[in-house]
């Protein structure tokens, strides 16, 4: 297996913990911490699925979502949004940005695994 | 003491007075307590006595109590008593004189009040009597008002249904003071009425009386009014109709449900319509709303409302043509279906769905809803802001403001103030920033300050449409979020502020070049080149050192805007670490500068160290056109980097001048391949086709670059010689960019097939990308030339995926077809379509053939239509085309029935027969062509229908198809034409004859000699004549009297071919018609003499010249020349064997045409025959031709004597028939 996936995320306890275990699973990884740098990124690597955190310096996780969901080259890729906020709101605004779906930290492990397998199939 | 007595007297008077009125209330009172006891007694007496017959009943009271107190009783007990006694009591009245009395009152009494008081006793008496004086107070046009007033209560308190019959009769008065209290009279008799009723609906005379009938009907609830009100439907009068509508709608008659909608489709009348659309709605049965939804296609609004009325009756079933109603271009057909559908709770569903809808503001739900709001119907969706379900809350927001609702100001200030969710916040400052209410301001700025990021874009956002002006006073509040922490806010920003023109922005800006993300610097920049303040330029030509190509851009495209000459230094520095992305932008900035502070800094120009700045400063200077740039682009041309040749070479293009032609062709020959394809390039441009010559040999260039800019260059010169030699390296080419350049040359140079191939090309993947690509490099002139050629747009030329090109493209020709006020483009689009073979284009290629204004674009449709319909259908198209009033459609039409193939026609030959009723005559001669082909084996399927051809234009074609078939049988079939009424016909008929009528019965003929019609008499003595026999002499010479010069004519003709005959008739026939008045007819007696080779011409030809004047003289000699019998002449005296058929041949060229015929004359010096030299010697005595003289003295020693004689003689003798004269 050589899918990639791209985690989007400020904090980096955390990507490294699902780096490691996404890498265990068999998918390359590739990460970045701010919005901007995430986006100019993603539309060069073009990788198999997108973990985006939305609270990240520069750029949030629905802007780079909008961005990417606008582009006809990268509007493909699976994106599953990351984030600590419950509110209604939140989830929401994914969607509305193009989020294929969506994960409130903190999460069981098991079900980001399964949510991954899932958009990946589709 | 007078006046003490004045007093005493007054006291006395006053005294007495109050007696007196003191006396009189008492006696008054006395009399009020008799009457209520008498009339306490009346009543019980009536009530005890209420068996009685009416009239016994009368004479009791009568002899017990006062007239007075009895009619008080009667009055009070008729309004308390049931029905029988009322009735009773009221002929009591009758019977006791009362309401004669009371009528009599109400006619003649002096006092209004009176009057009025007789008409309300009347009233509660409720006798039918009363009816016609009540109503004639109602007419009486000097009456009191209150008197007409109380009348009219009166009336409609009487129920008296002996009172129908005078009250429908006044109806038939049509008098609106009467009418209306009237029908409530009748209405109120209930269905007593309404057999009468009906009948005046079925045949009154009045149309006021049948209104008020039908209107009365509708309240009646009786059920056999339904059917003569559905007859009244029919009423002549329109007033009469509506009301009938109304009516069977007011009854609920399902049985009108047919009547009605045939009525709401078909009446002429909106009103009437409108109440049958009405009265189906109260009706309530779904069998109608078809109708009602044509209905609403209807253009006066009155229709659509009443159709909208009645749908809204019939529940959810009207639902969907509610919603095709708010599509309605009337906004108040749109306000009435939304109100409609809020108040049946289908709005309420729909925001319902909002939450389900797929695709956020693209959904269905989303979208009708939109609909609704934008008609001001938002009550519902207001109340849905504070629905549970946030995606509800936020779509409804956004509905609001899209619909840019004002009524929803203050909801959504409060959801802003109090909703939990950021996102339903969010969306409702944006709709409010929509609705752009200033009041709303402070909100908007209260929440900049939300602590989430989305909340602060969608504000921004929002307020980028708002206007500088209201912006500036926002400023202090806005210039912090400069330095929010997210990028897309900064950006966001930096757009919002640069729409206000402020030193505070401007500094601001400049700030903001400064910070972290280029993002942010890019937008800075582009921003500030709206300012022309000296900082700002300085600020910006500092940015052109930013490590960031994208600032780097930004800021050269700003300075560009600027044009502040004082950066053209910074900016021609700025090509040296240009990249492609903004190295253009540098040149067009530079070029946008004044000009002669560019030209001031030559020598910095030409200094540059690099080449790529060199290069770039000649663009700049070619994208000026200024011509005295062109002495430093020369310097350039000879630069020693390859890369500044060819960008000279590209910039004298730009100035698109034959002069600079003649700098450029030089460099044709440069060692190098890019300045040789920029010089190819530019000389494209320089609008002197000769140079085309020039540029043939490059196209064999060893690059294949130069090879492509030659092929595109030669095209756009447009010199008709380079199609031969661009088409060759079109054969040549093999890649697929050659072959494009190629094609795009040909198409250029207007060849047809190259702007069919390209349509082709850009369908095929290979061909697509470099015919793009190319068309992409060529300058804007040609591109729009290019598109001109194909009529096409642009953007279409643009479409990648093929099918999509296909559709699109079809789809557009189609668009430019119906929409193009050009008809070239039209003519281009049907070609086009033509060209893809949509047969499914054939209906508006149809269209276009009978509906186009230009004929050129009909003509062309029916090309079109042509190369993909089958023969039947195209003959269809042709019967329409050849009704065209143009020549050019017509004549295109011909084009394309010539064009058929008879084999192909044959089995539709007899549609081809209808083609035959045009009365252009090139096209039926086709159509003719085309059948005697088809019809060549059995034309007798042809004779049938020249029997039952009833059009003039069909018998004319029919007659001349047989005659193209040429049977001699054929012949028989035209002589019953010969007795056709129109003389045109008979004409055509009687030539044609001429034909095929070898073996007509000549005996036949004859008796057409008497038509009325010169020209079929002179068709007819043709057919005669073709074959002379003694049967025919006898009429023939009856016409030699004929009064048309050219029946006459003819006869003479026919006579020249009776050479069979023995007698010598003929020849005495025609030497009296060489006398005949007309000159032409004495020419044709004088050829057909020639024909019959009889002798003695000469003096005959002088008879027939004796009383001509000159332009006579001319026109014999005209028609001689023309028809042959001169030359006829000439050949004799050459050659004929007889020697005094020779000699006359001689004079009478002489005579005929002495100038034209001397030469020819002359040779008869030489005839063997002495008497033909003489002749000649005779004819050319005068003439004055020296050749012709000599040769006349030759004959001097001529062996015979009478010639030398005559050679004596010539100067006496005179031959010119004009001294004759």
């Amino acid at each position: 297996m050589d899918r990639t996936i791209f985690i989007a995320d400020d904090e980096l306890d955390f990507v490294s913990t699902l780096r490691s275990r996404l890498e265990f699973e068999g998918f390359g990884v590739t990460t970045a911490a701010d919005g901007k740098e995430a986006l100019q990124r993603i539309i060069h690597e073009k990788p198999d699925l997108i973990l985006l955190d939305i609270m990240m310096p520069t750029m949030n996780g629905y802007q780079v979502c909008r961005e990417l969901k606008g582009n006809a080259e990268t509007s493909s890729i699976p994106i599953l949004m990351l984030t600590a906020k419950s509110q209604e709101s939140d989830k929401f605004w994914g969607r509305e940005a193009g989020a294929d779906d969506y994960v409130t930290k903190p999460f069981d492990m098991e079900e980001l695994m399964e949510k991954i397998g899932g958009l990946l199939d589709e | 003491m007078i006046l003490l007595w004045i007093v005493y007297v007054l006291a006395g008077a006053i005294g007495l007075m109050l007696l007196g009125v003191f006396l009189r209330e008492t006696w008054r009172a006395r009399e009020r307590r008799r009457f209520e006891r008498l009339r306490t007694a009346c009543t019980v007496r009536v009530q005890v006595m209420q068996y009685l017959e009416p009239e016994e009943l009368a004479a009791r009271l009568q002899e017990s109590f006062p007239l007075p107190v009895i009619e008080k009783c009667l009055e009070e007990l008729g309004e308390l008593s049931a029905t029988p006694l009322r009735q009773k009591l009221v002929q009591v009245n009758q019977d006791l004189g009362i309401v004669q009395a009371r009528i009599e009152a109400l006619r003649d009494a002096g006092s209004w009040p009176e009057r009025a008081a007789a008409a309300e006793r009347l009233g509660r008496i409720g006798h039918s009597g009363a009816v016609l004086p009540l109503i004639s107070v109602l007419q009486d046009q000097s009456e009191d008002k209150q008197v007409k007033n109380v009348a009219s209560l009166a009336l409609r308190k009487i129920r008296d249904p002996r009172a129908i019959e005078p009250l429908v009769e006044a109806l038939g008065r049509d008098d609106a003071a009467i009418s209306r209290p009237i029908a409530d009279v009748l209405e109120g008799l209930g269905p007593h009425a309404v057999p009468a009723l009906i009948d005046v609906v079925r045949s009154s005379k009045t149309d006021g009386q049948r209104y008020w009938a039908a209107r009365i009907l509708g309240a009646s609830t009786d059920s056999q009014a339904a059917v003569p009100l559905i007859a009244a439907l029919q009423d002549r009068s329109e007033k009469v109709r509506a009301e009938a509508a109304r009516s069977l709608g007011r009854l609920k008659a399902r049985q009108a449900i047919h009547p009605l909608t045939d009525t709401l489709l078909r009446d002429p009348r909106a009103p009437v319509r409108e109440e049958a659309a009405r009265a189906l709605g109260e009706i309530g049965d779904e069998r109608a709303l078809e109708a009602l939804k044509q209905a609403l296609g209807e253009l006066p609004y009155e229709v659509r409302a009443g159709a909208l009325a009645a749908m809204e009756k019939m529940g959810d079933e009207a639902v969907p043509l509610f919603l095709q109603a708010l599509d309605e271009d009337d906004k108040r057909t749109r306000t009435q279906a939304a109100t409609a559908l809020e108040r049946n709770g289908y709005v309420s569903r729909l925001i319902e769905r909002l939450a389900e809808d797929p695709g956020k503001t693209s959904g269905p739900s989303f979208r009708l809803l939109l609909k609704v709001a934008r008609t001001g119907v938002v009550e519902s969706l207001i109340q849905a802001l504070s629905y549970p379900d946030l995606r509800v809350r936020v779509r409804i927001c956004q509905l609001l403001g899209e619909a840019r609702s004002k009524s929803a100001l203050d909801p959504l200030s409060d959801v802003v103030r109090n909703d939990s969710e950021w996102a339903v916040r969010a969306r409702a400052l944006e709709a409010l920033i929509r609705i752009g209410d200033e009041q709303t301001q402070p909100l908007w700025l209260r929440h900049l300050r939300e602590e989430e990021e989305e909340v602060r874009e969608c504000i921004l956002e929002s307020m980028r449409e708002l206007s500088p002006t209201v912006l500036q006073p926002m400023l202090p509040d806005l210039l912090p979020y400069l330095h929010d922490p997210n990028l897309k806010i900064r950006t966001l920003m930096v757009a919002l502020i640069g729409s206000v023109r402020s030193e505070r922005v401007v500094r601001a800006l400049i700030e903001s070049l400064k910070d972290s993300a280029a993002d942010v610097r890019a937008q800075a920049a582009s921003v500030l080149g709206r300012f022309s303040q000296g900082n700002a330029v300085r600020a910006l030509e500092q940015c052109l050192e930013d490590p960031e190509s994208l600032v780097r851009g930004s800021a050269v495209r700003a300075l560009g805007k600027i044009k502040d000459s004082t950066s053209i230094p910074a900016l021609a520095q700025a090509f040296e670490n240009a990249d492609d992305s903004y190295r253009d932008d540098i040149a067009r900035a530079l070029a946008a500068m004044k000009q002669d502070d560019v030209l001031a800094l030559t020598d910095l120009l030409m200094g540059l160290r690099s080449a790529e700045a060199r290069a770039g400063v000649a663009w700049a200077l070619g994208l000026k056109r200024d011509p005295r740039a062109l002495r430093l682009l020369e310097a350039f041309l000879k630069d020693e980097e390859p890369l500044v040749r060819s960008s000279a070479a590209r910039a004298l293009g730009e100035f698109a001048s034959p002069e600079t032609g003649a700098l450029l062709l030089p460099f044709l020959e440069d060692p190098d391949a890019r300045v040789r394809a920029a010089t190819v390039a530019s000389l494209g441009r320089c609008q002197d086709a000769e140079l085309a010559n020039r540029l043939v040999p490059l196209l064999a260039d060893p690059d294949l670059a130069v090879g492509r800019h030659a092929a595109l260059a030669i095209g756009q010169l447009g010199h008709p010689t380079g199609i031969t030699h661009v088409q060759r390296f079109h054969a040549r080419a093999v890649d697929p960019i050659s072959q494009a350049a190629a094609l795009i040359g040909l198409a250029l140079l207007g060849e047809q097939t190259g702007l069919e191939t390209i349509l082709e090309g850009l369908q095929d993947p290979r061909l697509a990308h470099p015919l793009r690509d190319l068309i992409r490099t060529c300058t804007q002139e040609t591109q729009q030339r290019f598109f001109a050629l194909l009529a096409l747009d642009p953007s279409l030329f643009w479409l990648e995926d093929p099918e999509e090109f296909r559709s699109r493209v079809v789809e557009h020709y189609v668009g430019l077809l119906r929409s193009s006020r050009q008809p070239s483009a039209r003519v281009r689009a049907m070609q086009a379509l033509a060209l893809f073979a949509e047969s499914r284009c054939a209906p508006i290629l149809e269209t276009s053939l009978t509906r186009d204004p230009n004929a050129t674009v009909r003509a062309q449709a029916l090309t079109s239509l042509g190369q993909f319909l089958e023969v039947p259908e195209l003959l269809d198209r042709l019967v329409v085309a050849m009704r065209d009033p143009a020549d050019e459609v017509r004549l295109q039409a011909a084009h394309t029935i010539n064009g058929l193939n008879p084999d192909d026609v044959k089995p539709y030959r007899e549609q081809l027969v209808e083609l035959l009723e045009t009365s252009n005559e090139e096209l039926q001669e086709a159509v003719c062509q085309l059948l005697s082909r088809c019809y060549e084996r059995d034309w007798r399927a042809l004779a049938d229908r020249l029997m039952g051809a009833e059009r003039t234009d069909s018998l004319r074609g029919l007659i001349r198809t047989l005659s193209l078939i040429g049977d001699p049988q054929i012949g028989v079939l035209f002589l019953p034409i010969l007795d056709h009424k129109e003389g045109e016909i008979r004409e055509l008929a009687a030539e044609q004859l001429y034909h095929v009528a070898s073996r007509l019965p000549r005996e036949s003929l004859v008796r057409y000699l008497e038509d009325p019609n010169e020209r079929v008499r002179t068709a007819i003595v043709r057919c005669l004549g073709k074959q002379m026999g003694a049967e025919v002499v006898a009429p023939l010479m009856e016409r030699t009297l004929d009064p048309s010069p050219l029946v006459r004519q003819e006869v003479a003709a026919a006579f020249g071919r009776a050479s069979d005959l023995e007698d010598e008739q003929p020849v005495q026939v025609l030497t009296k018609m060489a006398k005949d008045g007309s000159v032409l007819v004495r020419a044709q007696a004088l050829a057909s003499l020639i024909r019959l080779g009889v002798t003695g011409q000469r003096k005959i030809f002088e008879e027939a010249c004796r009383d001509l004047d000159e332009a006579d003289l001319v026109a014999l000699r005209a028609r001689l020349n023309k028809d042959g019998t001169l030359y006829q002449m000439l050949e004799i005296m050459k050659t004929d064997r007889g020697v005094q058929k020779r000699a006359e041949a001689v004079y009478f060229l002489a005579l005929a045409d002495l100038e034209r015929y001397a030469p020819d004359i002359a040779l008869a010096l030489q005839d063997p025959a002495s008497a033909v030299r003489i002749a000649a010697i005779e004819a050319l005595g005068q003439h004055e031709d020296q050749g012709i003289q000599k040769a006349i003295e030759g004959l001097g020693r001529d062996p015979v004597d009478a010639v030398r004689g005559a050679v004596q003689r010539r100067r006496l003798r005179s031959v010119s028939p004009r001294k004759q004269a």
